[in-house]
């Protein structure tokens, strides 16, 4: 209907057949619970991210979906090296930076960037936003007063914001406009790769898919890589190429987007279509034969044995406490990590076994 | 009589920047174990309606005008002393962030007990009794013991279902959730949905469902009201709404969603500039700066909320017959396989 409607996304199909940008080589990251200040004894280990291994490549958008605890933004936040792993490794541009000290880093910091979910968090209200955006320059050293200047009333500008209040402060600025100067502090240093930690779960939703199409717009200006974080699967789909479904610091499935919602094969994928409420006449009736997950995400201290979704499955069976499945190659990049796996051809998998007939998450009876 | 009705309601707030009009002549009535769900972004006035509904929006720069009455007795007139026996008893509230409606320092149970305390004569052994009752039917596995858990020991989906447990312990008429998912994941977010309906069902009572998503709104309300600028765009069943959306606002909320199943490039169509001020409300229709349909009456003239179609209102100045057809057709295209 309206006119001014926006491409979202030139796809580029040789991405994934080039050198991959990022590479996460079995990523692991446990964070001590201790208590005692003196006498520090340590309780347990949360498992945040529990051995992950992904690729992003060059002007691939990836998505990163998962609910609370999932370790989603742990993993962008080893990735940006803002954190260790406690092991693993972390290859950006072929380089393996995972032990690189701060100075060695610190060039890199201008190709990667960051865009947080909180825009009011993430900006110092205490500064223009003249100055914020301009402040990894500074940081950088790249340019003069003037230049710098210039630039980012350049990127203001090209965000859609106006570059006569580059003197104005945070709080004068709307949510949506504050993200918009997120968004501009991010690009200023030109980078490669911009990871966004849930850029738009804080915003209105007319003002969500503003975002949306503006960093669409700006990946193909800028040659962006985006790794896009996010618990909205309906978001992170739109706006992805590829898109990782993690729980509990593990990748459960590994789709392109569009084969995600057609043929999710592991059943927590298909248990979040289904819980996606969406606004049309048979939403009722399509709730009315939902079988929902029972339970909350469990504790990542304590995870569960074998597969770590099995207490929430309704397809679980025996096995799935006792034996965690691998990610297995359905192909076309599908990846999955299920012992009963959904919409895959069990003959040619023999290791995986149909579930048995129940109501599946959609209300569909399935019969095997 | 519906039981809740309420009338022309004004809410406008003095503060050092100009006059906020929160809530500008609107009207909505709830029937007894219904559920309207009201929609709308920040500054819509649906969050405002509903406090000023339970006499919370009170103070000394507030301008209340209008009529609340719940079961035939106006609140905006009610004393302190009613309002607090109807309060919690008869209507009871929950928000989104439940962490910051417990009492962090006080074990769960015991304030559920309070509620019951508060409101009726009975013994402390009693009322805990109704307290483990409550956790339990609204599915807190193991309940004796949780009841002696602390709100910190919780998970974000528990504690809402603690805070549902204490809206309905004391069996009220008429439940307002203000956001009760926002903060919640999808997974949860459709447990909570799950049983709020469920407990409606069970005990007749009438729910306001507040929330910025129509979706929720879509799978929980009987009833929809689609709010901008303090004001109703659009109100009806909710059947109809979703089927033939009349207002250019509720397409626009409608097209800024991308649909699950829908080929991955195909553009969204967001709603072109913001929010709008509430102090510096645009004249006319407050929506038309961001509507592609305005035309010259629609800065000059405040739309009136008229039915269009039997129990279906819309305040647009657009023909009814367009409005329709392209109503059906967004609606159309949003409807998804199921």
């Amino acid at each position: 209907m309206s006119a001014h409607a926006v491409r979202l996304r030139e796809t580029t199909p040789d991405a994934r057949t080039a050198e991959p940008l990022v590479e996460l080589r079995e990523l692991v990251k446990h964070f001590p619970i201790g208590r005692g200040v003196v006498l520090r004894r340590e309780l347990g280990v949360v498992h945040a991210v529990d051995g992950i291994s992904l690729e992003i490549g060059r002007g691939e958008t990836l998505g990163l979906v998962g609910e609370t605890g999932s370790g989603k933004s742990t993993v962008a936040r080893l990735l940006t090296r803002l954190l260790e792993p406690t092991s693993g490794r972390v290859l950006y541009d072929g380089k393996d930076i995972t032990h690189w000290p701060r100075r060695r880093l610190r060039p890199l910091r201008r190709e990667v960037q960051m865009i947080f979910q909180d825009p009011y968090a993430s900006l110092n209200p205490r500064r223009t936003v003249g100055a914020i955006v301009g402040e990894p320059l500074r940081v950088q050293r790249i340019g003069n007063k003037a230049s710098r200047q210039e630039r980012v009333r350049e990127l203001m500008a090209r965000v859609g914001l106006n570059p006569e209040h580059y003197n104005r402060y945070p709080h004068e600025f709307s949510g949506g406009q504050r993200q918009r100067v997120g968004i501009a502090r991010a690009l200023v240093t030109t980078p490669k790769l911009i990871v966004a930690d849930e850029p738009v779960s804080a915003l209105d939703v007319s003002i969500q898919a503003q975002i949306l199409n503006l960093l669409a717009d700006l990946q193909g200006e800028f040659e962006l890589t985006y790794l896009f974080i996010a618990h909205d699967l309906n978001v992170v789909r739109h706006v992805s190429d590829r898109v990782a479904v993690m729980y509990l610091g593990k990748i459960m499935e590994l789709a392109p987007s569009e084969e995600l919602d057609s043929r999710p094969i592991h059943p927590y994928t298909e248990a979040l279509l289904a819980a996606v409420p969406v606004a049309d006449a048979k939403a009722k009736e399509r709730r009315r034969r939902r079988v929902g997950l029972s339970g909350d995400v469990p504790s990542p201290v304590t995870p569960p044995s074998g597969c770590r979704f099995h207490t929430r499955c309704p397809y679980a069976t025996e096995i799935c406490s006792s034996v965690e499945p691998p990610l297995v190659d359905y192909g076309n990049g599908h990846v999955a990590a299920c012992h009963h796996p959904l919409n895959v051809d069990y003959a040619r998998h023999p290791r995986t076994r149909p579930p048995t007939a129940t109501l599946g998450m959609k209300g569909v009876l399935r019969v095997t | 009589m519906a039981l809740l009705e309420i009338d022309d309601l004004h809410v406008r707030f003095r503060t050092r920047d100009g006059i906020v009009r929160a809530v500008e002549g609107t009207s909505l009535s709830v029937d007894r174990g219904r559920t309207l769900g009201i929609v709308g972004e920040s500054g819509s006035g649906k969050s405002v309606s509903a406090l000023t509904v339970m006499g919370l929006t009170r103070n000394p720069n507030a301008t209340i005008e209008g009529s609340v009455l719940f079961d035939g007795i106006e609140l905006l007139h009610a004393s302190e002393e009613q309002l607090r026996r109807i309060r919690g008893k008869r209507i009871a509230m929950i928000f989104q962030d439940p962490m910051s409606s417990l009492h962090p320092l006080y074990k769960v149970g015991w304030q559920i007990v309070e509620a019951i305390r508060a409101h009726e004569n009975v013994s402390k052994r009693a009322a805990r009794r109704r307290a483990i009752d409550a956790l339990r039917e609204v599915g807190i596995p193991s309940a004796a013991e949780r009841v002696d858990s602390y709100p910190h020991e919780l998970s974000g989906g528990m504690r809402q279902r603690v805070m549902i447990a204490m809206a309905l312990v004391l069996d009220p008429d008429l439940l307002i959730a203000d956001e009760p998912t926002t903060a919640l994941d999808v997974t949860v977010q459709a447990q909570i949905l799950d049983l709020i309906r469920a407990l409606q069902e069970e005990h007749g009572t009438a729910v306001v469902l507040i929330t910025h998503d129509l979706g929720v709104v879509a799978e929980t309300a009987d009833e929809v009201a689609v709010m901008y600028a303090g004001r109703i765009a659009e109100h009806g069943q909710l059947e109809d709404v979703l089927e033939a959306p009349e207002h250019p606002y509720t397409w626009g909320l409608l097209e800024s969603v991308p649909r699950l199943g829908a080929p991955r490039d195909e553009p969204l169509h967001p709603i072109s500039g913001r929010p709008p001020s509430l102090i510096h409300v645009p004249s006319g229709c407050p929506f038309h700066p961001r509507c592609p349909y305005a035309f010259d009456a629609c800065p000059r003239v405040e739309p009136e909320l008229i039915e269009s179609q039997p129990g279906h209102e819309v305040a647009c100045h657009l023909a009814a017959a367009r409005r329709r057809r392209i109503g059906r057709v967004v609606a159309a295209q949003r409807a998804q396989v199921a």
